[in-house]
């Protein structure tokens, strides 16, 4: 069996504010393989943010810090090299797209300057040829008119433009892994679709691997192979898609899926929600989570943090009642 | 951004055709009436003062004493001070002074202040907590004790005046870029940048200089004005040039007698005027370039 080509281990980042402590990841750990597709599903302020930027090593300190964890990446890790080496990894092996195409781009750079800047950086070629390169991706990604728009501010683009701009921009040099951090959450829907298609159409056409962010799991149904369910900070469950939708093993997954609102039947009743707050990120992570919002929850879940454990093949839940889950979620539907 | 239908046809086509930034910036330059006006009086100025020795018939030192204190005439077009010194003259050798003080000066002041500010603010934390202290001192100190100092120990020179302005005026320049830089840096497209791998120097540089380059832009115009002003204050106080060299400053102070604001007025209206219009041109400049460099303005 080959290494994967992205492997988190352990990954712990916290910030530090006033005096409190933010325990933003908490030992996160999951793994990819080339050519692969995930999604890292949560809600805000869950940490699906702050591990891929750890994973970038972007998280500015003070406040932020990696405390823990090894981040494998091409047999690397990433947590260890010089921020020089880093650097020539970020944007090159590793791209990332953002969720505002509205401020991901700078002003008052024209967008050619902002594409050719980082292939000459990374690929070493001439002002001349990162042009035709920068055009050559603007044409890829479904630009019209590419060598009239390169010298265009980002003031001239419509949102939807912008964002295939970024995507041009993480993909010239070719990137064994994008990490595109919810690309369509600031688009109107028609356009959200033409960009997952579009980001979809090229990994497979360049062969890299994505992760995708998003809080919606509806919308990554269709597009990866695997979900990470991520709630406080916590990794609490991981799938294939396919088994996370039929069997999820952690009630929040479950909470989740049960809220996507669904078109058979009558429209009535009001919108499924889960009762109660987010967690509060300052308290120590030493416990379920979940656990207060959690119709399911024991005595025990409020005094320790269950294992991430295999509950079915390549099915792992951070929850004690895992195995049982199904079992007592139809049981409360019941009654 | 809506293009509403009123815009000339010039503008639009420009966004068209994506001319470069600097050609769209001279355009809209080029459409800002107080700074072309600004432009050319400024122009004249410094052209007058480079070819002080060719228009100025008279030597603007020499005394005269056959042509004492005599109002303007077909010979000495801004007629002559108490010693007989053609004022027309000196008003042109002084602009050499007063120019090249406020230029030099805003440059030393400008080139301290971005480095020092965008340093601060982009790196934040300790760094930009000792840079601001630094700066605070700066401010805080009483620039007069530090000219008197100065002149006490260098003696007073044209060189050391434009020194002690341009290092006593920074901070307000440093101040500016580091709070512009400080709210620039949390944007997202910074974020952006750091993702592909820009360096840090490039970042403050090439990323976030650019979108400061406007205010301080204005900032160093009015700091110009400022050194000219100062410099002749410091004439004034007798500690900028010396005489018998003239600076619009030093001319003024010249006049400051009761006998000569009676009766001589143009004895200072001459040199006040210029610095009026010296300050007000390069103020409309600095309004002009901020318009012009921002590429987001259509107009």
């Amino acid at each position: 069996m080959t290494s994967p080509l992205l492997n988190v281990q352990n990954l712990v980042t916290r910030f530090y504010s006033d005096g409190a402590v933010i325990h933003a990841v908490n030992d996160v750990s999951f793994s990819l393989n080339a050519g692969e597709s995930m999604a890292i599903v949560g809600e805000s302020g869950s940490g699906k943010s702050v591990t891929v930027m750890s994973i970038m090593r972007l998280i500015r300190h003070p406040p932020g810090r990696i405390e823990g964890g090894k981040v494998f990446f091409e047999g690397q890790d990433l947590l260890a090299i010089s921020e020089d080496e880093m650097r020539k990894i970020r944007g090159n092996r590793i791209a990332m797209i953002f969720q505002d195409p509205m401020t991901s781009l700078n002003p008052v750079l024209s967008i050619g300057l902002q594409m050719t800047e980082s292939i000459q950086l990374h690929l070493g070629l001439s002002l001349k040829e990162a042009r035709e390169k920068a055009i050559k991706m603007l044409s890829l990604v479904g630009l019209p008119k590419p060598q009239e728009r390169i010298d265009d501010f980002p003031f001239q683009f419509s949102g939807g433009q912008r964002q295939r701009v970024m995507i041009a921009m993480a993909l010239s040099c070719n990137p064994t892994l994008l990490i595109a951090d919810e690309p369509t959450t600031a688009l109107d829907v028609t356009v959200q679709a033409q960009i997952i298609e579009l980001i979809q159409g090229l990994q497979q056409k360049l062969g890299m691997a994505v992760i995708w962010i998003s809080h919606n799991l509806a919308m990554v149904a269709g597009v990866v192979n695997k979900v990470a369910v991520m709630y406080g900070g916590h990794l609490v469950e991981q799938a294939p898609v396919d088994a996370l939708y039929e069997q999820p093993r952690h009630p929040y997954t479950l909470g989740l899926l049960n809220a996507i609102p669904k078109l058979e039947g009558r429209a009535q009743g009001r919108l499924v929600a889960i009762d109660g707050m987010p967690p509060d990120l300052r308290r120590e992570p030493d416990t379920c989570p979940f656990a207060p919002r959690c119709i399911y929850a024991l005595d025990k879940c409020r005094e320790a943090l269950p294992p991430l454990t295999q509950s079915a093949p390549g099915q792992l839940s951070r929850c004690w009642r895992s195995d049982e889950l199904d079992q007592i979620a139809n049981k409360v539907e019941l009654s | 951004m809506t293009i509403s239908l009123n815009i000339p046809a010039a503008g639009t086509e420009a966004l068209v055709k994506g001319e470069s930034l600097w050609i769209k910036a001279r355009k809209r330059f080029l459409r800002h009436r107080l700074a072309l006006i600004g432009l050319v009086i400024l122009c004249v100025m410094v052209l007058l003062a480079v070819l002080a020795p060719v228009v100025a018939i008279y030597s603007p030192v020499e005394l005269n004493l056959d042509a004492m204190s005599q109002p303007p005439s077909t010979t000495h077009w801004l007629g002559t001070d108490t010693t007989g010194r053609d004022v027309w003259s000196r008003i042109v050798h002084g602009g050499q002074v007063s120019l090249s003080v406020g230029l030099v000066a805003v440059s030393i002041s400008t080139l301290i202040g971005i480095v020092i500010g965008s340093i601060a603010g982009y790196a934040g934390g300790k760094v930009d907590l000792l840079l601001m202290r630094v700066t605070d001192m700066v401010m805080a100190f009483p620039s007069l004790v530090m000219i008197i100092t100065v002149a006490s120990v260098l003696g007073p020179s044209i060189y050391n005046t434009m020194l002690v302005i341009g290092i006593l005026t920074w901070p307000g320049i440093a101040r500016l870029v580091r709070g512009q830089f400080l709210s620039f840096r949390e944007q997202q497209f910074v974020l952006a940048a750091r993702s592909i791998g820009v360096p840090p120097i490039q970042i403050m540089f090439r990323h976030l200089f650019p979108n400061v380059v406007g205010t301080v832009t204005v900032a160093a115009t009015f700091g110009m004005a400022n050194a000219i002003l100062q410099e002749a204050s410091l004439s004034f106080l007798g500690l900028g040039v010396q005489a018998p060299t003239p600076s619009w400053g030093n001319m003024l102070r010249d006049a400051q007698t009761f006998s000569i604001l009676e009766g001589m007025p143009w004895l200072w209206i001459a040199p006040g005027l210029m610095i009026v219009l010296a300050v007000l041109s390069i103020n409309f400049i600095g309004d002009g370039l901020r318009d012009a460099l921002d590429p987001r303005s259509i107009l």
